[in-house]
């Protein structure tokens, strides 16, 4: 799954506009990833530009 | 107060959605902008400049939400060579963003559409005759039925896929961007300088914009398929200290911006995409006020005219995307290829580019004299740049 660290997050919603799935949903003062739609693409990774966001390996949505 | 029905809500009180607001109200209409903030204005994740002509066009100036005005622009080369060109024809200014949103919301008030701040649209539990929205509002959840949507919510573009229409960027048009709010640094006043290097900031720029004295903001962006080594946030702090050394940091902000040809399909039964969240931003610069109200005032007139003759239809809609693809698509998708074409250009080249017009006047200075040395290996470009920049 994608582990967010909340105290690097600016909420500035730049990983949502690259979900294929339209899995991020941005609030006032955070964000949240629905592990049952993403498809963890690594796109939201990749884009952030303060790195808050990490795929973790040990988990897959499969074993969710 | 939330109503439980509305004529239209407007999803996002940003420019595009608050622009969408002014021109769609009248008394007998039920219009409301739902903003997820607390307040309308924050936060701003925005460099604040704006062309006085798109202003003019399409919205309005008043001197209380003008921070600067500019007329003048510096290019910087990797090696620090600096070309400076005047642009009198085509002056722009640095916008007090939360202001002028603040300004834009008292307008659409005024004509009667109702803002409402901390209302969170999360979804939409069914699409039929009147779509019900999900809001969250007040600590609460509520069903607010509305005939017609605006989805002006800005780069996350969450609510017109609900619609069926697909926002998603690839990866390869998406950029992220840093900037910061600095001040104790010296910058000319009415100046926007540019940096262009691909060791600091490889398929982007640097840019900063003056914010009164002493003040700018300063910001970062990266095409997002580049070198990966560092983040956004991480280069704009190196060049910070290199350029800034002396500077405070007022404020930091993140954005993502959309550096696509834009979408193909604006419109839906009961939807249009305004703004940001229909990638409507100059994909050469990053800009997307000018357009943002474009989008906001046409969107606003066609949804108003919708529901007065009681058709908010995708086929009454597309009005709407005939307006984009007349007056707006043909130069974003130049933009587009220059912004590929560019590129493609080395430190190397820029600053050949540079030492060729480094010792010019500012007044003998054009876009259209550097984007045609720019790009004097893609002849087939110079026909885009002349038609962008004199609209011929």
């Amino acid at each position: 799954m994608i582990d967010i660290n909340y105290n690097l997050c600016d909420v500035c919603g730049t990983c949502a506009s690259v979900c294929p799935v339209n899995a991020i949903e941005i609030f006032e003062k955070y964000i949240t990833i629905n592990n049952e739609t993403c498809t963890l693409c690594r796109n939201c990774v990749e884009i952030c530009p303060v790195e808050a966001l990490t795929l973790t390996e040990e988990t897959t949505n499969v074993e969710r | 107060m939330l109503k439980d029905k509305y004529d239209i809500v407007i999803v996002g009180g940003g420019p595009a959605g608050l622009n969408a607001a002014f021109y769609a109200a009248q008394d007998n209409l039920d219009v409301a902008v739902m903003e997820r903030s607390r307040e309308i204005g924050i936060p701003i994740r925005c460099a604040e400049a704006v062309s006085k002509n798109a202003l003019e066009e399409y919205s309005f100036i008043d001197d209380n939400f003008i921070s600067t005005l500019i007329n003048n622009v510096h290019f910087i080369a990797p090696n620090n060579d600096l070309v400076e060109m005047k642009m009198d024809a085509q002056v722009g200014y640095i916008l007090d963003r939360r202001e002028y949103e603040q300004t834009l919301a008292k307008k659409a008030a005024e004509k009667s559409a109702t803002i409402c701040t901390r209302a969170h649209v999360r979804g939409v539990q069914q699409i039929s005759s009147a779509p019900k929205l999900i809001v969250d509002y007040a600590g609460q959840q509520k069903i607010v039925e509305t005939k017609l949507l605006i989805a002006a919510d800005g780069i996350e573009s969450n609510i017109a896929p609900e619609f069926g229409i697909k926002t998603t960027l690839s990866m390869k048009n998406a950029e992220a961007c840093y900037q910061m709010k600095l001040t104790n640094l010296e910058i000319p006043e009415n100046t926007l300088k540019f940096w262009f290097t691909n060791d600091i900031a490889p398929g982007g720029y640097i840019w900063a914009f003056p914010k009164g004295p002493h003040t700018a903001n300063v910001g970062l962006g990266k095409g997002s398929k580049s070198d990966n080594s560092e983040n956004t946030k991480q280069r704009l702090e190196r060049f910070v200290k290199r350029q800034y050394p002396k500077s405070s940091i007022l404020n930091t902000s993140a954005g993502g911006v959309s550096v696509s040809r834009g979408l193909d399909e604006l419109v839906a039964d009961h939807c249009l995409v305004a703004g940001d969240a229909a990638r409507m931003i100059n994909p050469l610069t990053g800009g997307g006020i000018a357009t943002a109200l474009w989008s906001g005032k046409k969107a606003g007139l066609i949804a108003k005219q919708a529901i007065l003759d009681n058709n908010p239809s995708e086929k009454f809609l597309k009005k709407y995307e005939k307006a984009w693809k007349k007056e707006k698509d043909k130069d974003l998708k130049r933009l587009f290829r220059l912004k590929e074409a560019l590129n493609k250009l080395t430190d190397e080249d820029f600053n050949q580019l540079a030492a060729k017009y480094k010792d010019k006047s500012p007044e003998d200075v054009t876009l259209t004299k550097l984007f045609t040395s720019a790009l004097k290996n893609k002849p087939g470009l110079i026909s885009d740049v002349v038609k962008l920049l004199t609209g011929v």
